[in-house]
């Protein structure tokens, strides 16, 4: 299976620079790996809190802005070193679909603009008439029906009706990638199941991959197939969402995991005393960024960066807490996922 | 949190809401946000009100303590804290009556700190417009506000921008609480935090609530929020109370089919399952029609649903709900066939 989108060893670092150097730079994803393979549909959540890099992610992955060091490919190539027609390719094939589905519209033009201009500009129709039907069969697809949503301004739809435009609009593009960031964070509960349930029907009946961004590990949980958990820029734990959200194996998944605030009267949260994540750390870790706050923290973690320690098949930890664990040989969290071609050598079985 | 049977049936009603409406006057006519809401709130209660956009939520929160601003108007009902009318009572006596009995935490308070005032100043404003206080006793009363939301008192003479957003938020408690009101509203406290600092500022609000023996009304659109926090809660749809119950009786056994919807379209980390959202919109509430407003998306309406607005009626002990279903039946039934929520 050939990398389709592939994340290899992207570092971003923010600031720092200027004459008089005043701001303490910021690493907002830390030499991260990510490959989404062709030929194999997944949909891979990444999850972190804010600060967590994990749209600083999607903007490399969409090439809007540059890598610091490390490189994003595409079908084998580097986005900095596109042909126009490979980076006519990308931007058609890699679709993203943002949080806020109010500011994606210009107010002034109906729905149908928002839709027709990728159909011009990627000449996605030889007709009119063909772009109409690719229109309303993308509308339907994702649960609009195209006469009340075709001729309206955005202000007469609802936000779960825009986010769901802006959905058929990524699908008429006929994307490999779809690349959702946060794209029900500002959409009632009610309207959320629907939205993320067009995506999943897009992975599953039209072959597309969804990298899902998101804080919301729940949602995670029940679309992907994998996780990716980000803390500060780094990989704190990744593999088969099942794994990773059931039986958390970091620290911080694991705090993350008990502070959902689930529906459920059985699962309530319990009212110890929490680590004070938001405090600034009192010392600093040349090791594990989570050390500050981590309830288990020894020594190591203080001293140097933990690996991905891999202690299932379907799971990489970044913890020293797993140290009779083999180490991942690569930086690359989906040699774990749940479909991923057979384990590398060394790695458990 | 606490043991679930912390507030018995016996205790006795703080504030009491009686047929309250809250209308938006517009050249095309009144928007009917709020429309004939009726509840009971016990001391010590806490009390979840959801609801998705535009379902009046907010807005009955400020109108409760009339901090509605035009074109939000007050169209009739009764809102009773200790016998006297809030409605009623002379602008001079609201304004006692305001922090000192009933205090509103409103939406987005964290960043509606002033950014030019310590924070000292701000919680100390509150104190002052109820009477003045030697010096002393109000540094007193501000360190032991911040004290009662776990912050230290050195915080009280930092200015916002030095605070991280749950401490924010925990200091918009602070300056709600300084007066130990008997009740709270808290609207959305938490909805720009991620989940950790969430969980902490939902703690320190149980506990705030806790040491006042003072009521709670959660205002918010997450029902897994008002879950983990509350012991009952009230559905409000279209400006409505479509369901008011104890908060596990409510979750476990629906009975009004949009909670029953709502509860279904949430997702749960109990093994994955196809996600179900619910069909259609919210009406728009200008001159909305008579009948129920959920009737257009419901898969239960039958005739008489869509002319005749369904009143609130007891289904079940402590459990009220407006829906034509009942007295009929006893408890929701399934769905007809057919009209499953599955949307593709």
């Amino acid at each position: 299976m050939a990398p389709l989108l592939e994340l290899r060893d992207v570092t971003k670092v923010y600031g720092g620079g200027g004459l008089l150097r005043r701001r303490e730079p910021v690493v907002a994803l830390d030499n991260f790996s990510l490959t989404i393979d062709d030929g194999r549909a997944t949909i891979t959540a990444v999850a972190g809190e804010s600060g967590s890099g994990k749209t600083t992610l999607a903007h490399l992955a969409l090439g809007h802005v540059a890598p610091t060091s490390g490189a994003v490919l595409y079908r084998g190539r580097a986005l900095d070193a596109m042909s126009r027609a490979e980076r006519l390719q990308f931007r058609r094939e890699v679709q993203p679909v943002f949080q806020d589905p109010f500011a994606a519209f210009n107010p002034f033009y109906r729905i149908d603009h928002v839709l027709t201009m990728p159909i011009e500009r990627f000449r996605l129709a030889a007709s009119a008439r063909e772009g109409r039907r690719l229109i309303v069969e993308a509308l339907e697809m994702v649960g609009l029906r195209p006469q009340e949503t075709l001729g309206r301004f955005p202000h007469q739809l609802s936000g779960g009706q825009r986010q769901r435009v802006m959905v058929a609009r990524a699908l008429l593009c006929r994307p490999k990638v779809i690349l959702a960031d946060e794209p029900v964070s500002m959409v009632d509960a009610s309207l959320r199941a629907t939205i993320l349930a067009s995506l999943q029907r897009l992975n599953r009946e039209l072959g597309i991959s969804v990298v899902y961004i998101t804080h919301d590990l729940t949602t995670a949980y029940q679309i992907s197939d994998d996780i990716v958990v980000l803390y500060r820029g780094s990989v704190a734990e990744a593999g088969s969402a099942e794994q990773v959200i059931q039986k958390p194996k970091h620290p911080y998944t694991r705090l993350l995991v008990s502070s959902i605030p689930l529906p459920d009267r059985g699962r309530r949260w319990t009212g110890e005393d929490l680590p004070d994540v938001e405090a600034p750390a009192a010392r600093r870790s040349a090791g594990c960024k989570f050390a500050p706050r981590c309830p288990a923290a020894m020594d190591v973690c203080w001293a140097k960066p933990p690996p991905l320690f891999r202690p299932d098949d379907h799971r990489v930890a970044s913890c020293f807490l797993y140290p009779d664990s083999p180490v991942l040989d690569s930086n690359d969290v989906a040699r774990v996922f749940a479909g991923a071609p057979v384990a590398t050598a060394g790695a458990a079985q | 949190m606490r043991p679930n049977d912390a507030v018995g049936p016996a205790a006795e009603p703080v504030l009491q809401v009686e047929d309250f409406a809250v209308y938006y006057d517009t050249p095309r006519g009144p928007v009917k946000a709020v429309d004939g809401v009726t509840f009971a709130l016990r001391a010590g209660e806490r009390l979840g009100l959801i609801g998705e956009s535009g379902s009046g939520k907010t807005t009955m929160g400020t109108a409760l303590l009339r901090l509605n601003r035009p074109p939000a108007r007050i169209v009739r009902g009764r809102v009773l804290l200790n016998e006297r009318d809030l409605l009623a009572v002379p602008e001079r006596e609201l304004a006692r009556m305001r922090l000192g009995e009933i205090a509103l935490v409103p939406q987005g308070a964290m960043n509606a700190l002033n950014p030019v005032m310590r924070i000292r100043d701000q919680i100390e404003d509150g104190l002052l417009a109820h009477g003045q206080l030697p010096k002393r006793e109000l540094a007193e009363r501000v360190a032991h506000a911040l004290a009662r939301v776990g912050l230290p008192p050195e915080l009280a003479d930092r200015y916002p921008h030095e605070l991280s957003g749950g401490q924010k938020q925990r200091v918009a408690i602070a300056i709600a609480t300084v007066l130990s009101p008997r009740v709270i509203v808290a609207d959305e406290p938490t909805s720009a935090l991620d989940v950790v600092v969430q969980r902490q500022v939902m703690l320190t609000l149980g506990r705030v609530q806790e040491g006042l023996g003072a009521a709670v009304i959660l205002i918010g659109h997450d029902m897994g929020l008002i879950a983990q926090f509350a012991d009952t809660v009230g559905v409000l749809y279209a400006g409505r109370l479509v369901e008011h119950g104890p908060i596990d009786d409510v979750l476990a056994a629906p009975r009004h089919p949009y909670t029953r919807m709502l509860v279904d379209s949430l997702p749960t980390l109990e093994g994955k399952r196809e996600l179900r959202g619910i069909p259609g919109l919210p009406p728009p509430l200008l001159n909305l029609p008579p009948g129920c407003p959920f009737a257009p998306r419901c898969p239960y309406a039958f005739d008489r649903c869509v002319g005749e607005t369904p009143l609130p009626q007891v289904v079940a002990p402590g459990q009220r709900v407006a829906c034509h279903l009942y007295p009929s039946h006893a408890e929701l039934p399934p769905p007809p066939a057919a009209a499953g929520a599955r949307l593709g």
